[in-house]
């Protein structure tokens, strides 16, 4: 019986206990200087609440792949997928998730920012040569999207199915491919049907194994989350503003089109299987009516046992469910992930091996040009694979680094006697 | 998994079986991974190299047939014989050609009932005789794992 205590003095603990967003330097982010948001998060994962880290280590990772450190994009990527996957987790976890209040929660994201962060994750491993493990990376993406709590939605990413059929098709998995190719049309018919943006003519799936070049193009700024309902316990999401929305591309001085939205973030945070959320908390307010009443059934019971012992246990643990009723916090956490685009686009084309001028100009909804974000990258395209680059309507980002490697290249034997 | 590949290969005595007591030569290959988890595709390998050159030691060369491994190769040939660093003339050879090559695959397969999920996976290795193409030796090995979907799924 006296065991009970100290669990109840903790949970007592754990309702009043929230974690905060971690600050971001959101200016910082949009102004291009991405050193100082990276060394902002360096400092949050030294000093920051251990329950933010997986968000941390997303915003860090990312910062560190436009800086063009891919090593430690990589690694940092991996721990936050692994923190962020929902099959495991303590015994104290469980037990904060039900008592404690939400932001007393490890953040694991919401399905979007899984699916986001198992894209970069994937990317990753492919420029380190492995597309197998991108591949890989990609079904949990597609898995993570899909499956919310103990619910199946239809899955509607198709920016992972597309990357899951290139994956296949550089393992020489033909028939895999155009699974995920046909899965990928489907989900973007599925996504502008509920919503999402996008071009019902678009090339990327009607020709989705086409080019030798695939440039993949992060356009503006992803969505906020917000406590709204009465008693601010459902999190929602609205967009944030940021001009760029089109991009258009040249390659050697000469035109070659314009990309096209693969992946809508703010749609796919908003939405589980093309149906519009009211908000992520209501499970939260159901339980402290619950709790209420278990505490009153409960403490009937003990007044009616017989067993003296067995009634004051009951008691006490009544007693204790109708107090953290009254505690539990129904807040919604709105901790997310702030640097995300708004959407994911992407054009595929095909270079000759050799040194290529690439110029990205960015643009609003109506096509008019951004000039302060317009970049200009010198490529390498290597001859017998593919190559996979990531570019960001960010200012200045092409005096920061150079785009990643290509794939890896198969290893030839060329010894000399 | 590595210990019981390694022994099966060596009593296979395909690595030790050669003419002219010649020293029979054979490179790993990263796993391919066809799972829906990634894995280190290297560890594994790397386990098995180590209990076959422990089990069979001079008996066998594993050759190192990475990119970085290669490059390393042949960058040292070239300073060597341009005269850039110096050369041990007793160590001065050919680079040896691969006889096996050993080969290995991941594959899963995911079930799901309710919070309670299963996961089957199967790993084949495969020795290929370099020379004539055939696949000389084949095992494969399997594990499952359960496991519980956490409350938290936020």
């Amino acid at each position: 019986m006296f065991r009970l205590l100290p669990t109840l003095g903790i949970a007592l603990f754990l309702c009043a206990c929230a974690v905060d967003m971690p600050a971001v330097p959101m200016r910082n982010f949009v102004d291009g200087d991405i050193a100082t948001v990276a060394s902002a998060m360096q400092s949050e994962l030294e000093n920051g609440d251990d329950e933010n880290r997986a968000l941390v280590l997303n915003i860090l990772a990312q910062c560190e792949q436009l800086l063009g450190d891919h090593e430690a994009a990589w690694r940092h990527f991996g721990e936050a997928g692994r923190i962020m996957g929902n099959w495991s987790t303590s015994g104290s976890e469980e037990f904060a998730a039900i008592v404690g209040s939400e932001g007393s929660k490890t953040y694991k994201g919401d399905p979007y920012e899984r699916a986001m962060s198992a894209f970069y994750l994937a990317l990753n491993y492919l420029w380190r040569g492995e597309p197998d493990n991108a591949r890989a990376v990609l079904k949990r993406g597609i898995l993570a999207d899909a499956e919310v709590g103990d619910e199946k939605y239809q899955a509607d990413n198709p920016l992972l199915f597309w990357l899951a059929g290139r994956m296949s098709t550089l393992m020489g998995k033909g028939e895999d491919a155009r699974d995920y190719f046909a899965e990928a049309a489907t989900a973007n018919t599925f996504a502008m049907q509920h919503g999402s943006r996008g071009d019902a003519s678009n090339q990327l799936f009607g020709r989705p194994g086409a080019g030798n070049v695939v440039m993949l193009v992060e356009c503006g700024l992803g969505p906020e989350k917000f406590a709204a309902g009465r008693m601010e316990e459902l999190a929602s999401f609205r967009p944030r503003f940021h001009p760029a929305q089109r991009c258009f591309v040249s390659v050697d001085g000469k035109s070659v089109g314009e990309t096209a939205v693969i992946a809508d973030v703010f749609y796919q945070a908003r939405t589980l299987g093309g149906t519009e959320m009211e908000g992520i908390r209501k499970g939260k307010a159901v339980f402290k009516t619950g709790a209420l009443v278990a505490g009153q059934v409960m403490l009937q019971v003990a007044l009616n046992d017989r067993n003296r012992d067995r009634a004051a246990t009951t008691a006490i643990v009544g007693g204790g469910l109708l107090l953290l009723g009254l505690l539990t916090s129904t807040a919604a956490d709105v901790r997310h992930w702030p640097t995300l685009p708004a959407t994911v686009q992407a054009l595929t084309i095909d270079l000759a091996p050799g040194t290529h001028t690439i110029e990205l100009r960015f643009a609003d909804a109506v096509g008019t040009v951004l000039p302060n974000l317009q970049q200009s990258w010198s490529i390498q395209v290597p001859s017998g694979t593919e190559s996979y680059y990531l570019f960001r309507s960010l200012p200045g980002l092409d005096h920061l680094a150079q785009p990643p490697a290509a794939t890896a290249e198969t290893t030839r034997i060329e010894m000399r006697p | 998994m590595a210990q019981q590949m390694a022994r099966d290969i060596g009593s296979s005595g395909l690595l030790t079986s050669t003419a002219n007591n010649q020293t029979v030569t054979f490179h790993v290959v990263p796993i391919e991974n066809q799972s829906s988890d990634e894995i280190n595709k290297e560890m594994i390998p790397a386990g098995i190299v180590t209990e076959l050159l422990q089990a069979l030691g001079g008996r066998i060369a594993v050759l190192d047939r990475s990119a970085g491994g290669l490059g390393a190769v042949q960058q040292e040939r070239a300073a060597k014989r341009s005269g850039a660093v110096t050369a041990n003339e007793g160590k001065r050879g050919d680079v040896l050609g691969s006889d096996y090559v050993l080969r290995g695959v991941i594959r899963d397969r995911i079930q799901q009932s309710g919070s309670l999920k299963s996961a089957f996976y199967q790993v084949v290795f495969s020795l290929t005789d370099l020379e004539t193409g055939r696949t000389v030796w084949q095992n494969m090995y399997q594990t499952k794992f359960e496991s519980e979907k956490s409350v938290i799924s936020r």
